[in-house]
Protein backbone atom coordinates (compact mmCIF):
# COMPACT_ATOMS: atom_id res chain seq x y z
CA UNK A 1 0.00 0.00 0.00
CA UNK A 2 1.40 3.41 -0.71
CA UNK A 3 2.01 6.03 1.77
CA UNK A 4 -1.23 7.95 0.52
CA UNK A 5 -3.73 4.88 0.69
CA UNK A 6 -1.97 4.48 4.29
CA UNK A 7 -2.95 7.85 4.91
CA UNK A 8 -6.04 7.21 4.04
CA UNK A 9 -6.97 4.51 6.01
CA UNK A 10 -5.44 5.86 9.54
CA UNK A 11 -7.84 8.86 8.42
CA UNK A 12 -10.93 7.00 8.27
CA UNK A 13 -10.03 4.64 10.95
CA UNK A 14 -9.45 8.19 13.01
CA UNK A 15 -13.13 9.26 12.18
CA UNK A 16 -14.89 6.14 12.24
CA UNK A 17 -13.33 5.84 15.93
CA UNK A 18 -13.80 9.53 16.80
CA UNK A 19 -17.79 9.99 15.54
CA UNK A 20 -18.69 6.61 16.23
CA UNK A 21 -21.46 7.67 18.40
CA UNK A 22 -22.52 10.56 15.16
CA UNK A 23 -23.01 8.32 12.85
CA UNK A 24 -25.14 6.43 14.48
CA UNK A 25 -27.32 9.10 15.29
CA UNK A 26 -27.41 9.87 11.81
CA UNK A 27 -28.19 6.35 10.32
CA UNK A 28 -30.91 6.32 12.98
CA UNK A 29 -32.65 9.28 11.56
CA UNK A 30 -31.87 8.86 8.63
CA UNK A 31 -34.13 5.41 9.45
CA UNK A 32 -37.03 6.80 10.96
CA UNK A 33 -37.37 9.78 8.60
CA UNK A 34 -37.97 6.58 6.16
CA UNK A 35 -40.60 5.06 8.66
CA UNK A 36 -42.51 8.25 8.87
CA UNK A 37 -42.86 8.94 5.57
CA UNK A 38 -43.50 5.31 4.75
CA UNK A 39 -46.26 5.42 7.35
CA UNK A 40 -47.82 8.67 5.57
CA UNK A 41 -48.15 7.12 2.51
CA UNK A 42 -49.51 3.84 3.99
CA UNK A 43 -52.09 6.60 5.44
CA UNK A 44 -52.52 9.19 2.73
CA UNK A 45 -51.22 8.19 -0.08
CA UNK A 46 -54.40 7.49 -1.74
CA UNK A 47 -55.24 11.29 -1.64
CA UNK A 48 -52.42 11.73 -3.74
CA UNK A 49 -52.68 8.95 -6.17
CA UNK A 50 -56.75 8.74 -6.71
CA UNK A 51 -57.02 12.06 -8.22
CA UNK A 52 -54.17 11.60 -10.89
CA UNK A 53 -55.43 7.88 -11.92
CA UNK A 54 -59.03 9.73 -11.56
CA UNK A 55 -57.20 12.51 -13.95
CA UNK A 56 -55.40 9.65 -16.38
CA UNK A 57 -58.58 7.91 -16.65
CA UNK A 58 -60.82 10.74 -17.70
CA UNK A 59 -58.34 11.98 -19.56
CA UNK A 60 -58.31 8.49 -21.82
CA UNK A 61 -62.22 8.32 -21.57
CA UNK A 62 -62.96 11.90 -22.90
CA UNK A 63 -59.58 10.92 -25.62
CA UNK A 64 -61.85 7.30 -26.47
CA UNK A 65 -65.03 9.58 -26.55
CA UNK A 66 -64.03 12.15 -28.47
CA UNK A 67 -61.21 11.02 -30.47
CA UNK A 68 -61.12 7.94 -33.45
CA UNK A 69 -64.22 6.15 -31.41
CA UNK A 70 -66.98 8.40 -33.17
CA UNK A 71 -69.82 6.40 -33.30
CA UNK A 72 -69.17 5.12 -29.86
CA UNK A 73 -69.45 9.19 -28.14
CA UNK A 74 -72.83 9.61 -30.94
CA UNK A 75 -74.31 6.36 -29.14
CA UNK A 76 -73.56 7.70 -25.78
CA UNK A 77 -74.92 11.08 -26.91
CA UNK A 78 -78.26 9.26 -27.65
CA UNK A 79 -78.67 7.92 -24.15
CA UNK A 80 -78.47 11.83 -23.36
CA UNK A 81 -81.75 12.70 -23.20
CA UNK A 82 -83.27 9.52 -20.58
CA UNK A 83 -80.30 10.60 -18.56
CA UNK A 84 -81.66 14.23 -18.35
CA UNK A 85 -84.82 12.92 -17.55
CA UNK A 86 -84.07 11.52 -14.75
CA UNK A 87 -81.66 13.76 -13.26
CA UNK A 88 -84.85 16.44 -13.85
CA UNK A 89 -87.21 13.95 -12.41
CA UNK A 90 -85.09 13.77 -9.51
CA UNK A 91 -84.42 17.38 -9.41
CA UNK A 92 -88.33 17.68 -9.32
CA UNK A 93 -88.21 14.91 -6.15
CA UNK A 94 -86.06 16.75 -4.71
CA UNK A 95 -87.78 20.10 -5.11
CA UNK A 96 -90.83 18.68 -3.46
CA UNK A 97 -89.46 17.49 -0.53
CA UNK A 98 -88.31 21.20 -0.30
CA UNK A 99 -91.95 22.44 0.09
CA UNK A 100 -91.64 23.41 -3.48
CA UNK A 101 -89.99 26.53 -2.99
CA UNK A 102 -92.10 28.37 -0.43
CA UNK A 103 -90.49 31.18 1.70
CA UNK A 104 -93.45 31.95 3.51
CA UNK A 105 -97.75 31.44 3.76
CA UNK A 106 -99.37 34.73 5.17
CA UNK A 107 -102.72 33.02 5.99
CA UNK A 108 -106.06 35.24 5.35
CA UNK A 109 -108.96 33.98 8.14
CA UNK A 110 -111.11 37.50 8.77
CA UNK A 111 -114.33 36.98 10.28
CA UNK A 112 -116.71 39.12 10.81
CA UNK A 113 -120.88 39.72 11.46
CA UNK A 114 -123.49 41.75 10.56
CA UNK A 115 -123.56 43.44 14.47
CA UNK A 116 -119.71 43.95 14.16
CA UNK A 117 -119.75 46.08 11.21
CA UNK A 118 -123.31 47.86 12.24
CA UNK A 119 -120.89 49.30 15.15
CA UNK A 120 -118.86 50.75 12.82
CA UNK A 121 -118.03 54.16 12.43
CA UNK A 122 -118.44 55.21 8.52
CA UNK A 123 -114.28 56.28 9.58
CA UNK A 124 -113.49 52.94 9.97
CA UNK A 125 -114.30 50.65 6.52
CA UNK A 126 -114.83 47.43 6.50
CA UNK A 127 -110.98 46.58 5.18
CA UNK A 128 -108.63 44.07 6.22
CA UNK A 129 -105.03 44.97 5.10
CA UNK A 130 -102.28 42.30 5.38
CA UNK A 131 -98.70 42.79 5.22
CA UNK A 132 -95.60 40.57 3.99
CA UNK A 133 -92.37 40.08 2.78
CA UNK A 134 -91.62 39.60 -0.89
CA UNK A 135 -88.71 40.80 -2.70
CA UNK A 136 -90.26 40.87 -6.37
CA UNK A 137 -86.87 40.46 -8.00
CA UNK A 138 -86.61 36.70 -6.24
CA UNK A 139 -89.90 35.81 -5.19
CA UNK A 140 -93.40 35.01 -6.91
CA UNK A 141 -96.49 35.99 -4.48
CA UNK A 142 -100.14 34.14 -5.27
CA UNK A 143 -103.15 34.17 -3.31
CA UNK A 144 -105.88 32.04 -2.51
CA UNK A 145 -109.17 33.52 -1.19
CA UNK A 146 -112.41 32.05 -0.53
CA UNK A 147 -115.33 33.84 0.86
CA UNK A 148 -117.24 31.36 3.70
CA UNK A 149 -121.24 32.27 4.57
CA UNK A 150 -122.23 35.19 2.52
CA UNK A 151 -121.90 35.56 -1.93
CA UNK A 152 -119.89 39.12 -0.95
CA UNK A 153 -117.70 40.71 -3.60
CA UNK A 154 -114.29 41.20 -2.22
CA UNK A 155 -112.15 44.25 -3.40
CA UNK A 156 -108.69 43.60 -3.51
CA UNK A 157 -106.16 47.18 -3.31
CA UNK A 158 -102.26 46.41 -3.01
CA UNK A 159 -99.53 49.08 -1.87
CA UNK A 160 -102.44 51.85 -1.03
CA UNK A 161 -102.55 52.32 -4.63
CA UNK A 162 -106.07 53.12 -5.93
CA UNK A 163 -105.42 51.66 -9.47
CA UNK A 164 -104.45 48.51 -8.36
CA UNK A 165 -107.75 47.54 -6.50
CA UNK A 166 -109.40 44.75 -8.11
CA UNK A 167 -113.20 43.72 -7.67
CA UNK A 168 -113.47 39.76 -7.37
CA UNK A 169 -116.89 38.10 -7.48
CA UNK A 170 -115.74 34.47 -7.05
CA UNK A 171 -113.13 32.50 -4.93
CA UNK A 172 -109.75 32.97 -5.95
CA UNK A 173 -107.19 30.29 -6.46
CA UNK A 174 -103.36 30.78 -6.79
CA UNK A 175 -103.86 34.20 -8.48
CA UNK A 176 -100.15 34.83 -9.22
CA UNK A 177 -100.34 38.99 -8.06
CA UNK A 178 -96.51 39.89 -8.23
CA UNK A 179 -97.07 42.15 -11.00
CA UNK A 180 -99.51 43.67 -9.30
CA UNK A 181 -97.42 44.48 -6.53
CA UNK A 182 -94.49 45.00 -9.13
CA UNK A 183 -96.36 47.51 -10.77
CA UNK A 184 -97.44 49.27 -7.30
CA UNK A 185 -94.85 49.36 -4.96
CA UNK A 186 -95.98 50.51 -1.04
CA UNK A 187 -95.29 54.06 -1.41
CA UNK A 188 -93.73 57.06 1.35
CA UNK A 189 -96.60 58.97 1.26
CA UNK A 190 -99.96 59.55 0.69
CA UNK A 191 -101.88 62.22 -1.63
CA UNK A 192 -99.35 63.32 -3.70
CA UNK A 193 -97.11 64.09 -0.52
CA UNK A 194 -93.85 62.14 0.47
CA UNK A 195 -93.03 61.83 4.12
CA UNK A 196 -90.29 60.20 6.12
CA UNK A 197 -92.49 59.54 8.41
CA UNK A 198 -94.47 56.88 5.69
CA UNK A 199 -91.69 55.47 4.54
CA UNK A 200 -92.00 51.51 4.40
CA UNK A 201 -88.79 48.90 4.60
CA UNK A 202 -88.09 47.36 1.58
CA UNK A 203 -89.71 44.51 0.13
CA UNK A 204 -93.05 45.24 2.39
CA UNK A 205 -96.03 44.58 0.36
CA UNK A 206 -99.68 45.38 0.83
CA UNK A 207 -102.97 43.74 0.62
CA UNK A 208 -106.44 44.78 1.44
CA UNK A 209 -109.25 43.33 1.50
CA UNK A 210 -112.19 44.74 1.46
CA UNK A 211 -115.70 42.50 1.55
CA UNK A 212 -118.16 44.73 -0.61
CA UNK A 213 -121.82 44.01 -1.43
CA UNK A 214 -122.32 41.74 1.20
CA UNK A 215 -125.64 39.36 1.29
CA UNK A 216 -127.17 38.26 4.97
CA UNK A 217 -129.17 35.39 3.26
CA UNK A 218 -127.28 32.63 4.04
CA UNK A 219 -126.46 34.13 7.99
CA UNK A 220 -125.20 36.59 10.18
CA UNK A 221 -122.12 35.94 10.09
CA UNK A 222 -119.20 35.54 7.25
CA UNK A 223 -115.45 35.07 7.03
CA UNK A 224 -112.93 35.52 3.92
CA UNK A 225 -110.61 32.69 4.62
CA UNK A 226 -107.09 31.91 2.53
CA UNK A 227 -103.37 32.45 2.48
CA UNK A 228 -100.82 34.71 0.64
CA UNK A 229 -97.70 32.37 -0.72
CA UNK A 230 -94.20 33.68 -1.03
CA UNK A 231 -92.33 31.72 -3.50
CA UNK A 232 -88.94 31.85 -4.75
CA UNK A 233 -89.09 32.70 -8.26
CA UNK A 234 -88.38 29.61 -10.80
CA UNK A 235 -85.06 30.52 -12.89
CA UNK A 236 -86.25 31.12 -16.27
CA UNK A 237 -89.55 32.15 -15.27
CA UNK A 238 -90.15 35.67 -16.14
CA UNK A 239 -89.54 38.38 -13.35
CA UNK B 1 -98.35 66.57 -55.45
CA UNK B 2 -98.52 64.78 -52.97
CA UNK B 3 -96.15 67.08 -51.11
CA UNK B 4 -98.88 69.44 -51.39
CA UNK B 5 -101.37 67.03 -49.56
CA UNK B 6 -99.25 66.51 -46.94
CA UNK B 7 -98.48 70.00 -46.27
CA UNK B 8 -102.46 71.22 -46.47
CA UNK B 9 -102.82 68.04 -43.95
CA UNK B 10 -99.94 69.12 -41.52
CA UNK B 11 -101.91 72.89 -42.12
CA UNK B 12 -104.76 71.53 -41.02
CA UNK B 13 -103.67 69.46 -38.13
CA UNK B 14 -101.32 72.04 -37.22
CA UNK B 15 -104.53 74.46 -36.82
CA UNK B 16 -106.52 72.31 -34.98
CA UNK B 17 -103.77 71.30 -31.94
CA UNK B 18 -103.99 75.04 -32.07
CA UNK B 19 -107.72 75.04 -31.47
CA UNK B 20 -107.16 72.76 -28.64
CA UNK B 21 -104.12 74.17 -26.63
CA UNK B 22 -104.78 77.71 -27.47
CA UNK B 23 -103.53 80.03 -30.11
CA UNK B 24 -100.48 80.71 -28.57
CA UNK B 25 -100.47 77.99 -25.66
CA UNK B 26 -103.04 79.96 -23.66
CA UNK B 27 -105.54 77.31 -21.53
CA UNK B 28 -109.32 77.15 -23.31
CA UNK B 29 -112.06 78.02 -21.13
CA UNK B 30 -115.61 77.41 -21.76
CA UNK B 31 -118.69 78.34 -20.44
CA UNK B 32 -121.37 76.01 -19.05
CA UNK B 33 -123.04 78.42 -16.71
CA UNK B 34 -123.27 81.93 -15.41
CA UNK B 35 -120.07 83.12 -13.95
CA UNK B 36 -118.81 79.55 -14.86
CA UNK B 37 -116.14 77.69 -16.71
CA UNK B 38 -114.33 74.92 -17.56
CA UNK B 39 -110.89 73.77 -19.03
CA UNK B 40 -111.67 70.43 -20.65
CA UNK B 41 -108.78 68.38 -21.16
CA UNK B 42 -105.82 70.67 -21.57
CA UNK B 43 -101.91 70.43 -21.62
CA UNK B 44 -99.46 72.51 -19.98
CA UNK B 45 -95.95 72.84 -21.09
CA UNK B 46 -93.80 73.91 -17.75
CA UNK B 47 -92.52 76.88 -19.30
CA UNK B 48 -89.88 77.70 -16.76
CA UNK B 49 -87.57 75.02 -16.13
CA UNK B 50 -84.10 76.07 -14.37
CA UNK B 51 -81.34 74.75 -15.74
CA UNK B 52 -80.00 70.88 -14.95
CA UNK B 53 -83.85 69.96 -14.20
CA UNK B 54 -83.76 67.53 -17.16
CA UNK B 55 -86.34 67.25 -20.10
CA UNK B 56 -89.22 69.54 -20.70
CA UNK B 57 -92.27 68.83 -18.35
CA UNK B 58 -95.77 68.80 -19.16
CA UNK B 59 -98.70 67.52 -18.20
CA UNK B 60 -102.33 67.38 -18.70
CA UNK B 61 -105.68 69.00 -16.46
CA UNK B 62 -109.06 69.90 -15.85
CA UNK B 63 -109.91 73.04 -14.53
CA UNK B 64 -112.99 74.80 -13.51
CA UNK B 65 -113.65 78.43 -12.65
CA UNK B 66 -116.29 79.93 -10.76
CA UNK B 67 -117.00 83.40 -9.76
CA UNK B 68 -117.04 83.80 -5.81
CA UNK B 69 -119.48 86.44 -5.72
CA UNK B 70 -121.65 84.27 -7.25
CA UNK B 71 -120.73 80.33 -5.71
CA UNK B 72 -120.02 79.52 -2.58
CA UNK B 73 -116.97 77.29 -0.88
CA UNK B 74 -118.06 74.47 1.71
CA UNK B 75 -116.50 71.57 3.33
CA UNK B 76 -117.92 68.30 4.00
CA UNK B 77 -116.56 65.81 6.66
CA UNK B 78 -117.31 62.73 5.37
CA UNK B 79 -117.72 60.76 8.22
CA UNK B 80 -120.16 63.14 9.42
CA UNK B 81 -121.99 63.15 6.07
CA UNK B 82 -122.36 59.21 6.09
CA UNK B 83 -123.92 59.46 9.61
CA UNK B 84 -126.84 62.45 8.79
CA UNK B 85 -127.22 61.04 5.31
CA UNK B 86 -127.30 57.47 6.27
CA UNK B 87 -130.92 56.45 4.73
CA UNK B 88 -130.15 58.81 1.10
CA UNK B 89 -126.69 56.80 0.64
CA UNK B 90 -128.03 53.35 1.32
CA UNK B 91 -131.27 53.80 -0.99
CA UNK B 92 -128.99 54.99 -3.86
CA UNK B 93 -126.16 52.64 -3.19
CA UNK B 94 -128.95 49.56 -2.58
CA UNK B 95 -127.23 48.41 0.45
CA UNK B 96 -128.22 48.26 4.29
CA UNK B 97 -128.45 51.48 6.01
CA UNK B 98 -127.42 50.34 9.68
CA UNK B 99 -123.96 49.43 7.65
CA UNK B 100 -122.56 52.88 7.64
CA UNK B 101 -118.99 51.16 7.02
CA UNK B 102 -119.93 49.25 3.60
CA UNK B 103 -120.85 53.11 2.21
CA UNK B 104 -119.15 54.07 -1.09
CA UNK B 105 -117.65 57.66 0.25
CA UNK B 106 -116.37 59.39 -2.43
CA UNK B 107 -117.12 62.73 -4.43
CA UNK B 108 -119.89 61.18 -6.60
CA UNK B 109 -122.02 60.02 -3.62
CA UNK B 110 -121.15 63.27 -2.19
CA UNK B 111 -122.51 65.37 -5.41
CA UNK B 112 -125.17 62.87 -5.63
CA UNK B 113 -126.50 63.11 -2.09
CA UNK B 114 -125.72 66.47 -1.64
CA UNK B 115 -125.35 67.35 1.76
CA UNK B 116 -126.62 71.36 1.24
CA UNK B 117 -129.79 73.21 0.50
CA UNK B 118 -127.98 74.75 -2.38
CA UNK B 119 -127.64 73.13 -5.49
CA UNK B 120 -124.11 71.63 -6.04
CA UNK B 121 -121.77 72.54 -8.70
CA UNK B 122 -118.82 71.01 -8.10
CA UNK B 123 -116.78 68.57 -5.44
CA UNK B 124 -113.25 68.13 -5.06
CA UNK B 125 -110.62 66.68 -1.88
CA UNK B 126 -109.76 69.13 0.49
CA UNK B 127 -108.37 67.24 3.25
CA UNK B 128 -105.55 64.61 3.28
CA UNK B 129 -106.75 61.26 4.94
CA UNK B 130 -105.01 59.91 8.21
CA UNK B 131 -104.43 56.41 5.99
CA UNK B 132 -106.66 54.76 3.69
CA UNK B 133 -107.19 52.59 7.07
CA UNK B 134 -108.29 55.39 8.96
CA UNK B 135 -109.87 57.96 6.28
CA UNK B 136 -110.32 61.18 8.74
CA UNK B 137 -108.86 64.44 8.23
CA UNK B 138 -105.08 64.44 8.75
CA UNK B 139 -105.17 67.74 10.70
CA UNK B 140 -107.48 70.55 11.14
CA UNK B 141 -110.87 70.56 9.65
CA UNK B 142 -113.41 73.01 10.96
CA UNK B 143 -117.07 73.09 9.75
CA UNK B 144 -119.52 75.97 10.74
CA UNK B 145 -117.56 76.58 13.96
CA UNK B 146 -117.13 73.52 14.97
CA UNK B 147 -113.49 71.69 15.34
CA UNK B 148 -113.99 68.23 13.70
CA UNK B 149 -110.22 67.18 13.93
CA UNK B 150 -107.34 68.63 15.57
CA UNK B 151 -104.45 71.03 14.15
CA UNK B 152 -101.35 68.81 13.50
CA UNK B 153 -98.32 70.94 13.61
CA UNK B 154 -96.03 68.93 11.54
CA UNK B 155 -98.81 67.53 9.59
CA UNK B 156 -99.68 69.58 6.16
CA UNK B 157 -98.18 73.40 5.83
CA UNK B 158 -101.44 75.63 5.43
CA UNK B 159 -104.69 75.77 6.77
CA UNK B 160 -107.12 77.09 4.36
CA UNK B 161 -110.09 79.14 5.38
CA UNK B 162 -112.89 79.33 3.28
CA UNK B 163 -113.69 82.42 4.44
CA UNK B 164 -111.24 85.78 6.03
CA UNK B 165 -112.93 89.28 6.10
CA UNK B 166 -111.24 91.73 6.94
CA UNK B 167 -111.28 92.10 10.81
CA UNK B 168 -114.01 94.19 11.83
CA UNK B 169 -115.74 94.16 9.10
CA UNK B 170 -118.87 92.26 8.15
CA UNK B 171 -121.43 92.52 5.28
CA UNK B 172 -119.37 91.28 2.34
CA UNK B 173 -121.62 89.50 -0.14
CA UNK B 174 -118.99 87.09 -1.13
CA UNK B 175 -116.47 84.72 0.67
CA UNK B 176 -112.97 85.83 0.77
CA UNK B 177 -111.07 82.87 1.01
CA UNK B 178 -106.71 82.36 2.14
CA UNK B 179 -104.41 80.79 4.00
CA UNK B 180 -102.66 80.44 7.25
CA UNK B 181 -99.12 78.75 8.15
CA UNK B 182 -99.78 75.96 10.14
CA UNK B 183 -96.90 76.33 12.53
CA UNK B 184 -97.17 80.20 13.32
CA UNK B 185 -100.95 81.69 12.65
CA UNK B 186 -102.94 79.94 15.49
CA UNK B 187 -104.71 83.03 16.34
CA UNK B 188 -105.88 83.46 12.78
CA UNK B 189 -106.51 79.97 12.38
CA UNK B 190 -108.65 80.51 15.64
CA UNK B 191 -111.29 83.06 14.14
CA UNK B 192 -112.01 80.77 10.70
CA UNK B 193 -115.31 79.03 10.63
CA UNK B 194 -114.79 77.21 7.92
CA UNK B 195 -111.43 75.69 7.45
CA UNK B 196 -109.34 72.46 6.74
CA UNK B 197 -105.16 71.99 6.98
CA UNK B 198 -103.87 71.03 3.41
CA UNK B 199 -100.96 72.06 1.23
CA UNK B 200 -98.14 72.72 0.17
CA UNK B 201 -98.75 76.35 -0.17
CA UNK B 202 -98.02 76.92 -4.28
CA UNK B 203 -98.19 80.72 -4.45
CA UNK B 204 -98.32 83.15 -1.38
CA UNK B 205 -101.28 85.11 -0.10
CA UNK B 206 -99.77 88.73 -1.38
CA UNK B 207 -102.87 90.79 -0.04
CA UNK B 208 -101.92 90.91 4.19
CA UNK B 209 -98.50 89.35 3.93
CA UNK B 210 -97.69 91.04 7.02
CA UNK B 211 -100.67 89.11 8.28
CA UNK B 212 -99.04 86.10 7.09
CA UNK B 213 -95.83 86.25 8.46
CA UNK B 214 -93.67 85.86 5.65
CA UNK B 215 -90.78 87.80 4.50
CA UNK B 216 -91.64 88.92 1.59
CA UNK B 217 -88.10 89.93 0.77
CA UNK B 218 -86.80 86.05 1.05
CA UNK B 219 -89.66 84.75 -0.88
CA UNK B 220 -89.07 84.98 -4.68
CA UNK B 221 -91.34 87.60 -6.19
CA UNK B 222 -91.79 87.79 -9.98
CA UNK B 223 -93.84 90.46 -11.72
CA UNK B 224 -97.03 89.55 -13.07
CA UNK B 225 -98.25 92.49 -15.97
CA UNK B 226 -101.88 92.66 -16.77
CA UNK B 227 -104.28 95.13 -18.30
CA UNK B 228 -107.11 97.25 -16.34
CA UNK B 229 -108.45 99.45 -18.47
CA UNK B 230 -105.84 99.48 -21.30
CA UNK B 231 -103.57 100.22 -18.87
CA UNK B 232 -100.67 97.67 -17.92
CA UNK B 233 -100.45 97.02 -13.88
CA UNK B 234 -97.45 95.32 -12.10
CA UNK B 235 -98.61 92.54 -10.35
CA UNK B 236 -96.33 90.82 -7.54
CA UNK B 237 -96.24 87.20 -7.13
CA UNK B 238 -95.02 85.33 -4.68
CA UNK B 239 -93.57 82.04 -5.11
CA UNK B 240 -94.04 79.42 -2.63
CA UNK B 241 -92.25 76.34 -4.68
CA UNK B 242 -88.72 76.55 -4.42
CA UNK B 243 -86.52 75.05 -6.88
CA UNK B 244 -85.36 71.62 -5.25
CA UNK B 245 -85.78 68.11 -5.97
CA UNK B 246 -88.73 66.72 -3.69
CA UNK B 247 -90.69 70.13 -5.84
CA UNK B 248 -90.38 68.22 -8.61
CA UNK B 249 -91.65 64.59 -7.78
CA UNK B 250 -94.46 63.48 -9.84
CA UNK B 251 -97.98 62.81 -8.99
CA UNK B 252 -101.67 63.10 -10.15
CA UNK B 253 -101.84 66.70 -8.14
CA UNK B 254 -105.52 68.71 -7.41
CA UNK B 255 -105.19 72.07 -6.68
CA UNK B 256 -107.12 74.93 -5.61
CA UNK B 257 -106.29 78.97 -6.95
CA UNK B 258 -108.18 82.51 -6.39
CA UNK B 259 -106.93 85.32 -8.80
CA UNK B 260 -106.91 88.79 -8.50
CA UNK B 261 -109.57 89.27 -11.37
CA UNK B 262 -109.33 93.30 -11.09
CA UNK B 263 -112.66 94.06 -10.15
CA UNK B 264 -113.02 97.62 -9.21
CA UNK B 265 -115.95 99.16 -7.34
CA UNK B 266 -116.91 101.67 -4.71
CA UNK B 267 -118.58 99.08 -3.19
CA UNK B 268 -116.07 96.53 -2.18
CA UNK B 269 -118.54 94.35 -0.82
CA UNK B 270 -121.24 93.83 -3.66
CA UNK B 271 -120.81 90.71 -5.49
CA UNK B 272 -119.67 91.25 -8.48
CA UNK B 273 -115.78 92.77 -7.24
CA UNK B 274 -115.49 88.88 -5.53
CA UNK B 275 -112.64 87.28 -6.89
CA UNK B 276 -112.69 84.28 -9.22
CA UNK B 277 -111.49 80.97 -7.50
CA UNK B 278 -109.99 77.49 -9.38
CA UNK B 279 -110.02 74.01 -8.94
CA UNK B 280 -107.61 71.97 -11.18
CA UNK B 281 -107.20 68.22 -11.34
CA UNK B 282 -104.09 66.53 -13.53
CA UNK B 283 -104.62 63.43 -15.46
CA UNK B 284 -101.04 63.21 -15.88
CA UNK B 285 -98.58 63.03 -12.84
CA UNK B 286 -97.25 66.86 -12.40
CA UNK B 287 -94.79 68.31 -9.57
CA UNK B 288 -95.33 71.07 -7.29
CA UNK B 289 -92.75 73.65 -9.61
CA UNK B 290 -95.25 72.38 -12.84
CA UNK B 291 -98.39 73.99 -11.07
CA UNK B 292 -96.83 76.81 -9.58
CA UNK B 293 -95.47 77.20 -13.32
CA UNK B 294 -99.01 77.33 -14.24
CA UNK B 295 -100.39 79.46 -11.36
CA UNK B 296 -98.28 82.32 -12.38
CA UNK B 297 -98.57 82.03 -15.87
CA UNK B 298 -100.83 84.63 -17.99
CA UNK B 299 -101.52 81.37 -20.39
CA UNK B 300 -103.15 79.89 -17.82
CA UNK B 301 -106.10 82.90 -16.58
CA UNK B 302 -106.57 83.81 -20.90
CA UNK B 303 -107.71 86.86 -20.07
CA UNK B 304 -105.91 89.82 -19.72
CA UNK B 305 -107.54 91.26 -16.92
CA UNK B 306 -106.49 88.45 -14.28
CA UNK B 307 -103.44 87.80 -12.50
CA UNK B 308 -102.78 85.43 -10.16
CA UNK B 309 -103.17 85.39 -6.32
CA UNK B 310 -102.12 82.71 -4.71
CA UNK B 311 -102.50 78.70 -4.88
CA UNK B 312 -102.75 76.17 -2.62
CA UNK B 313 -102.02 72.32 -3.35
CA UNK B 314 -105.23 69.53 -2.15
CA UNK B 315 -104.47 66.12 -1.67
CA UNK B 316 -103.44 64.17 -5.11
CA UNK B 317 -102.13 60.75 -6.38
CA UNK B 318 -104.91 58.69 -5.87
CA UNK B 319 -107.37 61.47 -3.99
CA UNK B 320 -106.58 63.81 -7.20
CA UNK B 321 -110.51 63.67 -8.66
CA UNK B 322 -113.27 66.09 -9.70
CA UNK B 323 -117.03 66.07 -10.05
CA UNK B 324 -118.90 68.63 -11.70
CA UNK B 325 -121.59 70.13 -13.39
CA UNK B 326 -121.51 69.56 -17.26
CA UNK B 327 -124.01 72.95 -17.13
CA UNK B 328 -126.17 75.25 -15.51
CA UNK B 329 -129.14 75.06 -15.24
CA UNK B 330 -128.93 71.55 -16.44
CA UNK B 331 -130.70 68.15 -15.70
CA UNK B 332 -130.03 64.52 -15.98
CA UNK B 333 -127.26 63.22 -16.02
CA UNK B 334 -125.30 66.14 -15.84
CA UNK B 335 -122.02 65.43 -14.21
CA UNK B 336 -118.16 65.46 -15.59
CA UNK B 337 -116.41 63.23 -13.79
CA UNK B 338 -112.93 63.01 -13.36
CA UNK B 339 -110.34 61.21 -11.42
CA UNK B 340 -111.23 58.46 -8.38
CA UNK B 341 -114.50 59.96 -7.68
CA UNK B 342 -115.70 56.31 -6.03
CA UNK B 343 -112.72 56.43 -3.88
CA UNK B 344 -113.33 57.12 -0.09
CA UNK B 345 -112.45 61.11 0.59
CA UNK B 346 -111.81 62.38 4.49
CA UNK B 347 -113.09 65.65 3.55
CA UNK B 348 -114.27 67.47 0.58
CA UNK B 349 -114.24 70.65 -0.64
CA UNK B 350 -117.73 71.51 -2.29
CA UNK B 351 -119.11 74.36 -4.48
CA UNK B 352 -122.88 75.14 -4.56
CA UNK B 353 -124.74 78.25 -6.11
CA UNK B 354 -124.76 81.30 -3.73
CA UNK B 355 -127.98 82.15 -2.66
Amino acid sequence: MSDVGDIVVKLIGFLAEKYAAASKYIVAGIFSAALIAGVLVYFFGGSLIDPRIDYYLMTKMNAYFEGDEGSFAAAARNVDPKIKNLAVAQLESIRNSLYEEVDAVYPITYSFTKAEIAKLDPNSPLTFPLYLYADLSKHRVSIFLNRRNNTFSVLMCFNHDQKSCRQRTSNLSNEDITETLRSHPLKPGSGGIESETLTYPPNIQLIEISPQHLNWDEGADASVEGYVMVRRAIQGQPK
Amino acid sequence: MKASRLFVLFLLFSSLDCVAAGLDGSVVWSKIGPHLEVANDQVWNVKALPAGRGEPRSFRFYALRFHLGYYQLKLVDVGEFARSKAESIARDQNVDKTLPAVFELGLRTIFKINPFSEKIVAAAPAGFPTSSRNPTNLGLLKIDGVERFKLVSKGPSAVFCLDNPPQGSSGYEYQIPTFFRTSVQSNLIDGCRDEVQTGPRILEDPSRFRVQQFDADSTTVETYRRKIDGREEAVPVYLGIPDTPPNYVKYLRAAFAVDDPGRISDQNKERDVARNAYIIVTTTPAGFWDLQDMFKSPEFYANEHYAPHWAINLPGDDYAALVHVKSLPGEGANTTEIGSVTLRQATVLAVVVRK
